[in-house]
């Protein structure tokens, strides 16, 4: 179609001259209606001036604009900030010369509190930087953005690499000093490994000061710094190729485990740009590291090499080399908080956490200890700035402090994740979560539960709302299992994915369950009340990759290439 | 407001008042919802009395204003369960007109693409301009026109088939 074809539809809208007219008139009584007002002669509201006479009063329209979640444009402005780390100026250059900066035009706006609202897919919680929590989603399913969470309303932030392309997936963000690192995925990187971005603070998207990709057979799976030095471990992994062209692997020729216990370290040096690079063979599942007040670097895991698990904690200094080692006989995961560990040993019924307090020379200098009975807990490490790790049981969720020694309650007002969900832009509801439980909303601030989903063994994988029904898809566990539909006699790995398909007017959810081969990395997601499909695409292109077609049992249908 | 002052405002109001009318006739898809927003954007003018640079800023103030204003609309409205079928007879009002049915076409896509459709074709606003103005990416831009005329043929031709 051509563009004047497209012009002219569009002239169509135009109002008529005597439109134009009436409304004109219209204005110009209202403002008189105002000034009226304004000197107490008769007081007209302005909002009651209306060309119709049912109006919307001002105030009702302000208090409809849910300021919980609106997200609003963060835009660039013309800086010129000399870097002291990269060595090069952090400009900002404009398209054009005609318009140059709409940042101002929106501070003018006097309906300030929404400009742009964003429909999220595949929210999480990325971390806490400058003391605010930070979320990220994918944007219109293509582009990987971060939403801060502020009491006015929260902002966006596209996080480009240093090529200047967007992240299509933000892993997490953390804040060191007056720098910030973003681990990351970059459009085309479709192994899974991630790099790290470090940006100047308040200046997150724009110039890259440092990228560190990790090698092809590496993933990274903890990043820390200090002093402006930037430490990374990376999980070494195997790659297998497991299918043909025929099967669900088609998009998947080469997926990538971890191997336990193989792990490098890398450190880059920010200022000097030395980077530094190292094999860690030790025989331990670390499941956290972090740099201490001396500059040694802590890594804690539990080391199953020996007849009894252990938990273990190995220093090792800047140059790799291993300064000492603490083992406690426990099999329990160990956390790291600044100088301090804490190792939780969550057994039924009880959480035993023992925090162990280091000195300037990696010695132990206090140790606390806290036991509390709970119910079945799950554990998640949380954030670095004030507890060891967060915990939810059937009671709520809390986090553990180990200033303190006492795991406090994290109420409703805590809830580490948002979602908002858009169908069209115009019916929304939002989706709360907190990594234990989501609650269905029907407004932002999620006051209004219509439902709720509790102890999560999943992970939230896609939302989709369709005629009143909001469909949430979470990932379970992964098994070996034989797929009937597959035509094939071998055991494959299939994933769990369930479904909780909830009526937004009776609040009445109900589960659909089902395993698959087929790895869903595509965005599509569709599901009414006969039938579920599911795109298994590639990664990084929309356009190859097969609709799977479940029914509401979970039974798989059918297979087509395009879409229905 | 002084007689000068008027006389200004009617200046502005003929300069702006197409590219504000449509802008909301695009968010509300009805005329009456579009005169309303067409009444609060220039009684916030007034009331603000904002300085424009140019009047490249000047048209971009108004077409963000209004836009804001109608997405606070929609979103009241939608709380106090209002139905669609005002917007359902407007559709119909354009097929008399030289290609009505291409405007009804596009209102009856998602809004997010209506927007782009009336800020790139008519407007002629480039797609950084657009960018900017949405506060979204250029590469979103792209994508989400590319899916908009994607979704405008197929909804023509779906049209097209049902009347032969």
């Amino acid at each position: 179609m051509s563009e004047k074809r497209y012009k002219k539809a569009i002239e169509n809208m135009k109002p008529s001259d005597e439109q134009k007219e009436k409304m004109l008139e219209r204005i110009i009584e209202a403002e008189k209606g105002n000034f009226a007002a304004e000197t107490n002669i008769k007081a007209v509201p302005a909002a009651k001036f209306s060309f119709r006479k049912m109006s919307i009063p001002l105030a009702v329209t302000a208090a409809a604009v849910f300021a919980a979640v609106n997200i609003t444009s963060s835009l660039r402005k013309n800086e010129n900030i000399r870097s002291p780390y990269a060595g090069t100026s952090v400009t900002e250059e404009t398209d054009d010369n005609e318009i140059t900066d709409f940042t101002e035009y929106e501070t003018e706006i006097p309906n300030e509190v929404v400009t742009e609202t964003l429909s999220l897919q595949d929210t999480g919680f990325a971390g806490t930087y400058n003391g605010e929590n930070y979320f990220t989603g994918m944007e219109e399913k293509y582009e990987a953005v971060l939403c801060k969470e502020s009491t006015d309303g929260s902002t966006s932030v596209t996080v480009n690499d240093e090529n200047g392309n967007p992240f299509c997936t933000i892993a997490n963000v953390t804040q060191f000093g007056d720098l910030v690192a973003v681990l990351g995925l970059s459009d085309g990187d479709v192994n899974g490994n991630g790099k790290i971005c470090i940006y100047l603070n308040g200046h997150l998207g724009e110039d890259v000061l440092y990228s560190f990709w990790p090698d092809e057979d590496e993933m990274i799976y903890r990043y820390s710094m200090k002093d402006d030095i930037l430490y990374v471990l990376c999980q070494k992994l195997k790659t297998e190729h497991t299918g043909t062209e025929e099967t669900v692997y088609q998009s998947l020729s080469e997926p990538v485990y971890p191997i336990a216990g193989e792990y490098t370290v890398s450190s880059y040096n920010l200022n000097t740009c030395e980077l530094k690079k190292s094999d860690l063979n030790y025989p331990v599942d670390f499941n956290d590291m972090g740099v201490l007040e001396s500059g040694n670097i802590i890594l804690a895991g539990i080391n199953r090499n020996l007849q009894k698990s252990l938990c273990t904690m190995v220093i090792i200094n800047p140059d790799f080399t291993q300064v000492g080692d603490m083992n406690f006989d426990v099999s329990a995961s160990a956390y790291i908080n600044g100088n301090s560990v804490t190792i939780v040993n969550a057994k039924r019924g009880e959480v035993i956490a023992e925090t162990y307090w280091l000195d300037e020379d990696d010695n132990i200098c206090n140790t606390t200890e806290s036991r509390f009975n709970t119910g079945e807990i799950t554990v998640y490490k949380g954030s670095k700035g004030k507890y060891s790790f967060m915990y939810a049981d059937d009671t709520g969720t809390y986090g553990y402090n180990p200033e303190t020694g006492e795991n406090e309650y994290l109420n409703d007002n805590s809830l580490i994740e948002k979602i908002l969900v858009f169908y069209d832009d115009d019916i929304w509801y939002a989706v709360n979560t907190n990594s234990f439980c989501i609650n269905i909303c029907t407004d932002s601030e999620c006051k209004n539960v219509v439902a709720s989903i509790t102890q999560l063994p999943e992970t939230l994988y896609r939302t989709f709302m369709n005629n009143g029904h909001l469909y949430i898809m979470l990932t379970g566990e992964y098994k070996e299992m034989q797929l009937d539909y597959l035509g094939e006699d071998e055991l494959t790995e299939a994933a769990e994915y369930k479904i909780y398909d909830t009526d937004l007017n009776t609040g009445k959810t109900e589960t659909i369950s089902f395993f698959s081969g087929a790895e869903f990395f595509g965005n599509d997601f569709y599901a009414d009340g006969e039938k579920i499909v599911l795109y298994s695409g590639n990664s990084d292109s929309a356009d190859t990759g097969k609709y799977y077609t479940f029914d509401r049992s979970g039974n798989f249908m059918y297979c087509t290439e395009e879409e229905e | 407001m002084t007689d000068q002052e008027l006389i200004e405002f009617k200046e502005i109001y003929r300069r702006n008042i197409d590219s504000v009318y449509q802008t909301a006739f695009i968010h509300m898809k009805n005329r009456s919802d579009a005169e309303d927003a067409v009444q609060t954007v220039f009684m916030k003018y007034i009331t603000l009395k904002p300085v424009f640079k140019n009047p490249v800023h000047e048209k971009a103030w108004f077409i963000v204003a209004v836009r804001n204003h109608c997405r606070d609309m929609l979103r009241s409205w939608w709380l106090s369960g209002r139905s669609e079928s005002d917007s359902e007879k407007t559709e119909e009002f354009f097929r008399d007109r030289e290609d009505g049915y291409i405007t009804e076409a596009v209102l009856r896509l998602p809004k997010k693409y209506r927007e782009l459709i009336h800020l790139y074709y008519y407007e002629e606003y480039s797609n950084s301009e657009i960018a900017r103005m949405l506060g979204i990416n250029e590469s979103t831009v792209r994508s989400r026109m590319m899916r908009a005329r994607d979704r405008l043929k197929r909804i023509i031709e779906k049209e097209k088939q049902k009347n032969e």
